[in-house]
C-alpha cells in the first residue's frame, strides 16, 4: 500500500465524515509504541511547571494555589501513564476527558495562585502543559473527540487568562492575552486530531486492502511448523489403498483378506478419531484441557493472539520453568451455540524473575484486550495467570471423550446395511 | 492478523501523520499570529502592514491546498511551501520593526513565527530528513535574529521557545523510532502467530476433508471386504472399489486437474448414485422441492452437498429404524437447503458415541467448510430431521 500516494482525505464513497475510530482500537501496539512519548510528555510537564514556577516566584501572590497547581498537574501525568498502560488499553474517553479537566484545574490553580500579580502570560507554564499532553492524545483518541476537547480546553485557558488579564502589563486588549494563552493549547488539539484523522484513515485503508500482517520468513527463530499431514491419511495411502487395490488386481475375496480388512478398518478408524481429537490449540501446547472443544470457537483474530502469547512464553522461558498449561471453561449458563456463551481460556504460565515477563507481555496484552471480551492478568510469586474471556457461539460443544473407549467399542461389523454409502452415524 | 499494522507501513504511516500534525500546528500559530498582528495595528491605530495581509492570505492558501483530494503527501508538502513562504514573510516583517524600536529579539510574536518555522521543518518526508529540515529551518528561524542583533548592537537573547520545538520534534522522532525497533520482536511473533495460524486452518480443513473422503470411501470399502463371503469379486464391488481407490488417489486430489475432473464428475452424479443405493437397501424416498436449484450452487458446494446426502441417507438407513425418508430441496434467493426426514427413533445428539464419525466429518465439517450449516432436529423416538444449507455461488 503506498500511503503518500492517497487521497488527502480518502473519502471513499460511503466513508463517514466523522471518525469514530481511534488509532489504537485499529491498531493496539500502535498505543504501545506512542507511551513512550506519554512517559516523555509527562516527565517534560511536571519539570517544566516546577521550573517555571521557581523562575517567576516573584508573580505568585498565593503560595498555596501555586502548589496546588503543581500537585495536580502531577496528578494528572500519573493518571496518564496509568490510563495508557497497555494493561489497562484501550484509553478510554473518561481517562482523556479526566487528564483534560485535572490539566484545566491546574491552570486555574496556577491563575489563582498569580492572581493580581501575573504581569506576564508567556511566563505561565500551564498552557504550554496542556499543549504537551494533548500533541500526544493523536494515538489514542478519535480525532473528532481530540479536537473537541482540544477547543473546549483552549476556550478554559482562554477565560481563564482573560479573568486575570488586568494584571497584565502589556498593551495589547485583554482579548488577546487570553488568544495567546490558548494558542499552544489550540495548535496542539489541532495537530493531534490530524495525526489521529491520518492513522485512522491510513489504517482503514490497509484494512480495506486486505490487511495482511508483514511476511515473516519462516525460518526465523522461535517457529515450530506443526505436523501438516493427519495420521489416519499415512494409513490410508501406505496400507488400506495398496490391499484395496490388490482385491480388485486379483477379483477374489479370501478369508485372510477379509480379516486383513476388519484389522486395516479397526486402524484406519482409530486413527481417525485420533485426528479427529486433535485440534489447533492441541498442536500448540501440551497441556490442554479443552475436553468440549471450545477453543474452537475462536475467531481468527483471537486465535493469531493466543498462538502469539504462547509462543512468546515459550521463547522467553527458561529450561526449569513448568510448562504452560491451557484450559477452557464454559462460564455463562446455556449452550454453547446461543449468542451470549462465554468462554474463559486460561493460560497458566512461569515467571523467570531475570526477565521481566510483565513489561514484555504488554504489547500482547494490547492485542489480547482488544480481540477479546474480557482479559485479566495475574502474577504470583513463580506463576503468572492469563484469562481471556470471548463469546463462543459459533463454537462445536462436544461430549467430553475417552481415545480408549471409542477404539475399544469400533465394530465395522456394526457399518451400514446401505452398502457402500457410509459407516456411521 | 487485522489488528497487526505491519512495522513498515505504520513508520511511513506515522510520519505521514506527524507531519499533517505539524503543519496544522504551525498553521494554526501562524494564522493566530499574523491575526494578532493586524488586530494589534488597528487597536493602536496605526496603518495594517502589508506583508501581514499578504501572509494571512498565503497561511489561508495553505490551509485551503493541503485539503485539495490529490496525492496526499506531496499535497501535504506543497501546502507547507506555502505556509512556509507566508511565515517567513510575517517572520520579516516582525523581526525588521522589533530590531528597529530597539525592542527585545526575542518577543512573544516572534518567538511564534519561529517556533512555526521550525515545526514546519517537521513536515518533510522520511525522520532523517525531517530532523535535518527542522535544524535548517531552526538555523534559517535563529540567525538572522542573530546577526541583526548582535550586528546592530542590540545583542542576542537565546530563544528557548523555538530551541525547545526544535529539541522536541527531534526527541519525539528519537523515541519514536526507539519505541518501534523495541516494539519490533512482539510486532514479529504477532505476525508471525497470524500466519501459523492461517496455515493451521488449513491444514485442519484439508485433514477435515480427507477423514470425510476416507471415511465415506476407504472405510466403507473395507468394513464391505470385511463383511463379504470369501470368493470372487462382483463387477459392481468392483466398480465401487476402483472408484473409490480413484477419488483417494493421493494427496493432492483437490488440486490435481485430472483427480479434480474426477471429483467434479462424482459429484454430479452421487446425488442420483446415493438414491439407487437407497432404493437397493430397501429405504424408500420421498422426493419435492426444486431440485433444480442445486445446480445454481458452485461445484465444491454441490460435492459437499451430494456428499452429505447421502450419509444423511446412510444415517437414516443403518440407525433410524424406519424404512422411509424424505428429501425435499428449498430455496430462497441466497441459499439452498437440503432437508433429510425420517420418523424413525431418533437420538440425543449429545449422546452421539465420539467414534462415530459420519454426523460429524461427513455432514457437520463438509457443510460448514463450504460456507454453510447444519442443523439437526431430532430426540429419542420423535424421529430426525436435518438441513443442510449452503449458498448458492
Amino acid at each position: 500500500m503506498d500511503l503518500a500516494g492517497r487521497g488527502n482525505l480518502d473519502l471513499a464513497p460511503g466513508a463517514a465524515l466523522v471518525i469514530l475510530e481511534s488509532p489504537q482500537q485499529l491498531d493496539p501496539l500502535g498505543g504501545v509504541n506512542a507511551r513512550l512519548l506519554v512517559f516523555a510528555a509527562c516527565a517534560l510537564v511536571p519539570t517544566l511547571a516546577i521550573v517555571t514556577t521557581l523562575a517567576s516566584v516573584r508573580e505568585i501572590s498565593n503560595p498555596v494555589f501555586s502548589i496546588l497547581a503543581l500537585v495536580v498537574i502531577i496528578v494528572a501525568c500519573a493518571y496518564y501513564v496509568r490510563a495508557t498502560s497497555p494493561f489497562r488499553a484501550p484509553f478510554s474517553l473518561g481517562s482523556h476527558a479526566i487528564v483534560c479537566l485535572l490539566a484545566l484545574l491546574a491552570v486555574a490553580l496556577d491563575a489563582l495562585g498569580q492572581a493580581g500579580s501575573n504581569t506576564l502570560v508567556r511566563d505561565d507554564w500551564a498552557p504550554i502543559a496542556i499543549a504537551a499532553l494533548s500533541v500526544t492524545f493523536g494515538s489514542y483518541r478519535p480525532p473528532w473527540e481530540i479536537l473537541a476537547c482540544g477547543v473546549v480546553t483552549a476556550m478554559g485557558v482562554a477565560a481563564i487568562v482573560f479573568a486575570g488579564s488586568a494584571s497584565y502589563t502589556a498593551n495589547v486588549p485583554p482579548v488577546l492575552f487570553a488568544a495567546l494563552a490558548s494558542l499552544p493549547v489550540l495548535a496542539a488539539g489541532l495537530a493531534a486530531a490530524a495525526i489521529s484523522r491520518s492513522l485512522v484513515l491510513d489504517l482503514r485503508a490497509w484494512r480495506r486492502d486486505g490487511s495482511t500482517p508483514d511476511d515473516v520468513d519462516a525460518s526465523e527463530a522461535g517457529i515450530v511448523h506443526e505436523s501438516t499431514v493427519a495420521h489416519h491419511r499415512a494409513l490410508a495411502e501406505q496400507g488400506a489403498l495398496p490391499f484395496l487395490q490388490s482385491i480388485v488386481d486379483s477379483s477374489e475375496i479370501t478369508p485372510a483378506d477379509a480379516a486383513h480388512a476388519r484389522e486395516l478398518s479397526h486402524e484406519l478408524r482409530a486413527l481417525m478419531i485420533l485426528d479427529d481429537q486433535q485440534s489447533w490449540v492441541t498442536r500448540l501446547v501440551t497441556g490442554v484441557d479443552d475436553p468440549h472443544r471450545l477453543s474452537d470457537g475462536m475467531d481468527p483474530d483471537q486465535r493469531g493472539c493466543l498462538r502469539a502469547i504462547v509462543t512468546h512464553l515459550e521463547s522467553n522461558s527458561t529450561a526449569t520453568a513448568p510448562a504452560l498449561r491451557l484450559s477452557f471453561t464454559l462460564e455463562s449458563p446455556g449452550r454453547i451455540r446461543r449468542a451470549g456463551a462465554t468462554v474463559c481460556c486460561t493460560l497458566e504460565f512461569g515467571i523467570d524473575s531475570a526477565r521481566n515477563t510483565r513489561v514484555q507481555l504488554g504489547p500482547f496484552v494490547a492485542i489480547a484486550r482488544a480481540v477479546f471480551t474480557g482479559t485479566e492478568i495475574g502474577f504470583t510469586g513463580t506463576h503468572g495467570t492469563i484469562h481471556l474471556r470471548f463469546a463462543a457461539t459459533g463454537a462445536a460443544l462436544r461430549p467430553a471423550r475417552s481415545l480408549r473407549s471409542r477404539v475399544d467399542r469400533d465394530d465395522p461389523d456394526r457399518d451400514s446395511p446401505l452398502r457402500h454409502a457410509s459407516v456411521d452415524s | 492478523m487485522t489488528l497487526v499494522f505491519p512495522n513498515g507501513l505504520a513508520a511511513q504511516s506515522t510520519k505521514v501523520a506527524l507531519s499533517k500534525g505539524a503543519f496544522w500546528f504551525a498553521g494554526v500559530f501562524l494564522g493566530v499570529t499574523a491575526f494578532f498582528l493586524i488586530v494589534i495595528s488597528v487597536a493602536r491605530g496605526t496603518t495594517i502592514a502589508l506583508p501581514s495581509l499578504v501572509a494571512l492570505a498565503l497561511i489561508i492558501t495553505a490551509g485551503i491546498i493541503v485539503r485539495v483530494p490529490i496525492g496526499r503527501y506531496p499535497v501535504t508538502i506543497v501546502a507547507a511551501a506555502v505556509l512556509a513562504l507566508g511565515g517567513y514573510l510575517l517572520y520579516l516583517d516582525i523581526l525588521i520593526p522589533l530590531l528597529e524600536a530597539n525592542a527585545p529579539a526575542d518577543g512573544l510574536v516572534l518567538t511564534l513565527v519561529k517556533v512555526s518555522l521550525v515545526m514546519l521543518g517537521a513536515v518533510a518526508s522520511r525522520y532523517t530528513r525531517a530532523i535535518a529540515a527542522t535544524l535548517i529551518a531552526f538555523l534559517i528561524a535563529e540567525v538572522p535574529t542573530l546577526v541583526i542583533g548582535l550586528s546592530s548592537g542590540h545583542g542576542y537573547a537565546f530563544d528557548v521557545a523555538s530551541t525547545g520545538t526544535f529539541a522536541i520534534v527531534f526527541a519525539v522522532f528519537a523515541l519514536l523510532d526507539y519505541s518501534r525497533s523495541r516494539s519490533r520482536a512482539s510486532a514479529l511473533v504477532l505476525a508471525r502467530a497470524s500466519r501459523e495460524d492461517r496455515e493451521a486452518i488449513e491444514q485442519d480443513a484439508s485433514a477435515s476433508s480427507s477423514a470425510a473422503l476416507v471415511h465415506d470411501t476407504i472405510l466403507n470399502e473395507l468394513a464391505v471386504v470385511a463383511v463379504s463371503e470369501p470368493g470372487p469379486l462382483g463387477e459392481v464391488a468392483s466398480s465401487r472399489i476402483q472408484h473409490s481407490l480413484s477419488l483417494v488417489s493421493g494427496p493432492a486430489v483437490a488440486n490435481h486437474p485430472e483427480s479434480r475432473a474426477l471429483v467434479t464428475e462424482f459429484a454430479g452424479s452421487i446425488l442420483s448414485d446415493t438414491l439407487d443405493e437407497a432404493a437397493r437397501s430397501g429405504l424408500a424416498l420421498t422426493i419435492s422441492g426444486d431440485f433444480d436449484a442445486l445446480a445454481t450452487v458452485a461445484p465444491d458446494v454441490a460435492e459437499a452437498l451430494s456428499l452429505a446426502v447421502r450419509q444423511c441417507l446412510a444415517n437414516v438407513a443403518a440407525h433410524s429404524g424406519a424404512d422411509r425418508a424424505e428429501l425435499t430441496v428449498l430455496t430462497t434467493p441466497t441459499d439452498v437447503c437440503v432437508l433429510v426426514i425420517d420418523s424413525g427413533v431418533g437420538f440425543d445428539e449429545a449422546l452421539v458415541a465420539p467414534d462415530r464419525l459420519g454426523l460429524r466429518n461427513s455432514v457437520h465439517a463438509r457443510i460448514e467448510q463450504v460456507g454453510g450449516t447444519v442443523h439437526v432436529w431430532t430426540s429419542p423416538g420423535a424421529g430426525t430431521s436435518i438441513s443442510l444449507l449452503v449458498p448458492r455461488s
